[in-house]
This record gives C-alpha cells, structure tokens and sequence, in this order.
C-alpha cells in the first residue's frame, strides 16, 4: 500500500514534468488577462493575476517590492523583475506558484525593470543598464532554462522599457538617456547633457532606426512604450528640465516617419505635472493612453495625438488595453475600464497596484 | 521633531474616526458658497464700477475665499483646468503679465465676449491676472479697454466659481459623502474618501511651505522677495493666515481624533503669523527679517508632521504609492 502510494505518486511527479508541464497554458492558470505587482496590506509584495473584469485568478508571493515584468505569450510563465536598480529577476511559474529560475543581471549591470518575449515565446529579452556608464544592453534568454544567450546594444543610455513588436521582428527600446546612481534616491547624473531615443532593433541587435526628439526636449526621458498592430510606437516621457516648461508626455512614431507629440493648453498640461508613467494602446487601436499618477489623471489621445480626453484618478498607473478602450489601477486598490469620458469601476482590492499592467 | 512624534504616536495609539460627510457640510460646501458669491459681487461690481479702487476690496473678498478652499486639488474644480486658470501661480515664465500687456497694446476684442475670454492663455485669466491689472502700475492707465478687460476677467472667474460651486451642491459633494456606497463610480471605498480629504490637508500644507514660503526664501545668499505670491498686492503673508485657517477647519471637521501636537502646531503658527509684520515677505531680503519667515516655515513643518502621525490612521499605507513613487 505504502509502496503503491509512493510509486504512484512519483509517477504521478514524472508525469507532471515529462507531459503535463508542456501543455500547461495560461488557462490553467485561471485565464488571467492582465498581470500586475501590488503591495498588500501587511506590506508584503505580490504577483496578481486579474480578469477582464478585475477578479483576482491567483496571487503569487514576491520577495520585494516589483515593477514590470513579462508575461510569456503560450505558457503560464512570468518573468517579475525587482525595482530599478535589480539586479535579479524571477521566472515564475503562474500554475504552482512556484519560482522556476532566478535571473542575475550580469556583473556590473542592473536590470531596468522591463523585458519583452519573442513572439514563439523562446527568448526573453531584458533591458539592463551597465552601472558605470549607463550604457544600455539587451540581454538575451534562452527561456527553456532561463539560461543567458548574449547581449547586444540598446543603442542609448538608461534603456526603460523594451517591446517586442507584432511583425515579431523588431525590438522597440526606449532609451530614457539617464545615468542614475544606484543609491537609494536614484540621483541622476547627467540631466544637462541627457539625449533620450527610441530604437528600432532586429532580435538580433542590429540598429533598423533611431528617433530623437528635437534639442529642446532633450529632457523628456522617453521611458515607457506601447505597440499598434500597425508598427506605431506610443511612448511615454517624464519632464527632467525646468518645471515651469510644460513638454508634451506622449509622442507617437512610426518607422520611416516623422514623430506626432501630444501638445496641451496649459491649464490642461499643468495638472499632469510633467509625468506619464503608463502608456497603451486601446482594444480598438484608435486612442492612446497615459496615466500621470502624480497628477492624478489618465489622459487618452485620438492617433493624431489630438483631442485629448482626461480621467480624474487618485493614484492611477496601471494601464492597459482592453476590449473596448482601457483597463487600469492604481495605489488605492482599484481597478477600473476607462473610456471615452467615464471611468467605470470593475473591483476595489485590499491593495495597492503598482507602477504596470501586463496583458497576456 | 519626527522622533518626538513617532513617540507620541506609540504612546497615544490614537483611533482617528473620520467624518467625511461633517467635511463636506461644514467646511467644503460653505467654503465654496463664498467663493461664488463673492467672485460673483467682485464682477457685479466691476459691471457697475470698474475702477481700480473700486475693484480692489471685492477682488481682495474673493480672493480671501478662494485661498480658504484652494487645497482641495480634486472634483470639479480640476475638471478642464479650472484649478489652474483660477490660480495661474507660479508662473515662471510671466506668460500672463506678457499677455496681458499685449492685449493692451492691441486692444485685442477676443475679450468681448465670455467665450473669447475663455479662450485666453490661463495665465492671463484669474485671480493673479486680475491682481496684475489692479496693482502693477503698467496697468494703471489702460482707459476704456483697461475696464473691459477687469471686467472680463471678473466675469470669466465669477463664471467659473459658479459653475464649480454648482457641481459641487447638485451632485459631487453628495458624492464624496457616500464615499464607498455601492453605485459610488468615484470613491470605490470610504477610505478613498477620507484619503482625498486628508491629503488635500498635507499638500496645502505642502504648497504653503515650499511655494508661498519657499520661494520668496529661496537661499540665503540670494533670497527673492518677488518671487513672493501676491506681492504687489501685499496679501503674501496674510494668504498663509487664510489658508492654515482653511486648513485647520477642514482638519477639524474631517476627523474626531485627539490631535494636540497638531493643534499645538496650529497655534504656534497663528501666533507667529500675529507677530510678524511683513506682508508682502519684502523682509526675506535682510538676515533678521528672513530669519523670521523661516521661523514660521517651519512652525508649518511641524504642524505637516504632527498631522501626518496624529492623523495616521486616516491616511493608510497605501496612499500615494504610484504618485510618490518615480519610474
């Protein structure tokens, strides 16, 4: 009986690595749309799993505090990857909760927060910032063991995030252009002399296009990006230069073309306070989004970067697309689908959501 | 100070209840009231009087008002920018004094109707617009289209405080009331609320320590009496009186705790703003009349930090987490 017991369950194990494990998909995971890190109650950190509609689906434990991460496009993995400036990210299992591999930023670099599968879900890429110069690399992943393939250039300093795009063969980087020290204020170093870019590279690393904004904006860190089916790059900026100047925060841009950046009255620019933190796409691909959490707002854009329509929210940042216009949240524990002009909430957590959403 | 608090607190373990809907009734709608009626009589009055004498008590009314409620950075007042085009200060780049003369100069007729006046730049709408037109000696001399335009602008703030006046009493303040009932679409919780409130409470005390204090301060070597909000019009040091006396009310009527440290605070400031006597902050410029203003800055610290830890309880863990945060 003991012996049966035990053989069946060792078959049973052998049987979960060997077969089931492969198959797994997100739906054994209880189908989460979207992927956010939050701060519970008792202070701990956590991986959530949420519905379109806001529900919970599975809460996995972290050992500190998250930023972004990536969601792998077939199985129900994750990679979270510590607050800026970490130096190790977690592939996590979303089934069992458990913690499969243990990324290190390779010695003398730290992780910027965000990563990017390839479209068959085999690499990971990661934006990593080497700590003396601030020198920007992609590090490539083999996924099946989260082994390190290489690096390449970003092609800037202070890579933020980096984005896959939907031909499935170029990398989109935003090049935030800040030297940071790894102190705990995170001073910047070269705000003078900063010249953030957006990058257009193959898988491979090699440079397709660069994109600059012009001289006068050479303070706004582009840091934050979302994809349109069509190859339009959206990207979110935060202002590092005079506070009375009131830059534009988004800016849309596609290869081979001339930027479009989103230009405000003042009286509307001045409630956002110089800082865009989420930026998305909606289901439709007709509007893009930026949430401004120190101004308490999320603000969304025709594909012109025209007719801005604004959403007062304490606290928003999360964003995402969802089937029709936004999905968000925000450090008070909400979740809700913003479109048009109404914010509609969907579900109010005990928790307060971090900086970014993940759609799988 | 922070240690002594952090003490206070272990020892008193307060347990803060709040009342949103005494906020709202006492203080929020009250205060708002007075705003509209009096940016209201500051334009009734221009239509019928459009002299600057004339125009200065009532502007000076409605101004008084304003700074009372001006903390609370949420609802309808930031709709459409209201908040900013009510009170376009700091305006580093003198966009609106810029304006202003131009439309002078031109005799621009955009300001001939409500609805080209709306479409001025901000910072040629406002109070401080209007405090431009009524204190700078550039302005002094503007003949008719001088008294068009303080009409205008008169007109276009009252239009403003009205509506936002409106909003609050036919819908937002029951709103902010039901904090966290079921068809609630913008307080999810009672605790959203109470956060709303009591972080307007911290960052007016924020604005008043950093901006209506600190800039006029600026370094010791080079201190910068015209920095001071409102120094034209000599009110810098009496829009500190309005305003910790529109915040200690709205502290008051939000919450039932024990807060002496806080109130200890307040009255430390009160006395302090007794004693001085420099109302345009032209002072800051010499070492002892600078020493006395950074006196009161931080006695507005310390009521900043008594508040936070005595009022802890209303403020959660959870506040600000991504507004406080960068990345």
């Amino acid at each position: 009986m003991v012996t049966d017991l035990a053989t069946r369950r060792g078959f049973i194990a052998s049987l979960l690595v060997t077969a089931t494990l492969p198959a797994m998909t997100w739906a054994d995971a209880g189908s989460p749309a979207y992927l956010a890190a939050a701060k519970e109650r008792d202070g701990t950190f956590s991986l959530i799993g949420l519905t379109a509609q806001g529900a919970q689906t599975f809460a996995l434990p972290l050992p500190a505090r998250g930023h972004a991460g990536a969601a792998h496009p077939i199985k129900p993995e994750a990679v979270a990857f510590a607050r800026r400036p970490g130096t190790f990210a977690l592939a996590i299992d979303c089934v069992s909760g458990r913690i499969m591999h243990h990324l290190e930023a390779p010695s003398g670099r730290h992780f910027s927060g965000h990563g990017s599968y390839s479209a068959d879900g085999r690499i990971l890429f990661t934006s990593e910032v080497e700590n003396k110069s601030g020198a920007g690399k992609i590090g490539v992943w083999n996924t099946d063991h989260y082994t390190r393939r290489g690096c390449f250039s970003s092609g800037g300093i202070g890579p933020h995030e980096i984005l896959r795009l939907t031909d499935g063969a170029t990398l989109a980087v935003a090049n935030g252009g800040i030297i940071a020290a790894l102190d705990d204020d995170r001073s910047k170093l070269n705000i003078d002399t900063m010249a953030p870019n957006l990058t257009y590279l193959t898988l491979e690393g090699a440079l397709l296009e660069q994109m600059s904004l012009p001289k006068a904006l050479h303070q706004n860190s582009i840091r934050h990006l979302a994809a349109a089916p069509d190859g339009t790059v959206a990207f979110a900026m935060q202002w590092e230069g005079d506070p009375v100047v009131l830059p534009p925060l988004m800016g849309l841009h596609k290869r081979g073309n001339a930027v479009t950046l989103a230009a405000l009255p003042d009286h509307l620019a001045f409630g956002l306070r110089n800082y865009a933190a989420s930026i998305a796409f909606d289901g439709q691909g007709a509007r893009v989004a930026i949430t401004c959490p120190k101004g308490g707002r999320l603000v969304h854009f025709d594909r012109n970067a025209r007719d801005p329509i604004f959403i007062e929210r304490r606290d928003i940042c999360g964003l995402s697309s969802a089937q029709h216009g936004f999905f968000t949240t925000d450090g008070l524990g909400g979740v809700l689908r913003a479109q048009g002009s109404d914010l509609s909430p969907l579900a109010a957590h005990p928790r307060a959501w971090d900086n970014h959403l993940i759609r799988i | 100070m922070k240690y002594i608090m952090s003490c206070i607190a272990a020892l008193t373990a307060s347990t803060a209840s709040a009342d949103v809907a005494r906020a709202v009734d006492d203080y929020i709608l009250p205060g708002y009231a007075t705003f509209a009626q009096t940016a209201t009589t500051l334009s009734e009055g221009a239509t019928s009087d459009c002299t600057i004498a004339a125009m200065r008590p009532a502007w000076h009314d409605a101004f008084d008002a304003w700074i009372n409620i001006s903390h609370l950075h949420f609802g309808p007042i930031e709709q459409d920018g209201r908040a900013v085009i009510i009170a376009f200060w700091p305006d580093g780049r003198s966009a609106g004094v810029r304006t202003l003369a131009r439309l002078v100069a031109t005799q621009d007729d955009v300001i001939s109707t409500p609805e080209g006046t709306a479409q001025l730049s901000a910072a040629a709408r406002g109070f401080y617009a209007l405090e431009y037109l009524l204190f700078d000696p550039q302005f002094d001399d503007t003949g008719a289209y001088g008294c068009a335009l303080r009409r205008a602008l008169a007109a276009d703030l009252a239009n403003i405080a009205t509506q936002v006046t409106d909003a609050w009493q036919t819908g937002y303040g029951a709103t902010l009331r039901n904090a966290g009932a079921p068809d609630n679409q913008i307080y999810l919780t009672e605790r959203e609320g109470v956060q709303a409130l009591f972080t307007s409470l911290l960052a007016g005390l924020e604005f008043d320590i950093d901006n209506r204090l600190g800039r006029p301060l600026d370094t010791f070597e080079r201190p910068r009496p015209t920095r001071a909000e409102n120094w034209r019009s000599e009110r810098s040091q009496h829009n500190i009186l309005i305003s910790l006396q529109g915040l200690k009310s709205l502290k008051d009527t939000l919450s039932d705790a024990q807060t002496p440290v806080t109130d200890a605070a307040f009255a430390r400031a009160f006395a302090k703003l007794e004693q001085l006597d420099d109302p345009a902050f032209a002072n800051v410029a010499d070492p002892q009349g600078r020493f006395k203003v950074e006196v009161l800055q931080q006695t507005l610290r310390d009521i900043a930090v008594a508040a936070e830890v005595e009022l802890s309880d209303l403020l959660g863990v959870q506040a600000g987490f991504n507004a406080a945060d960068g990345d």
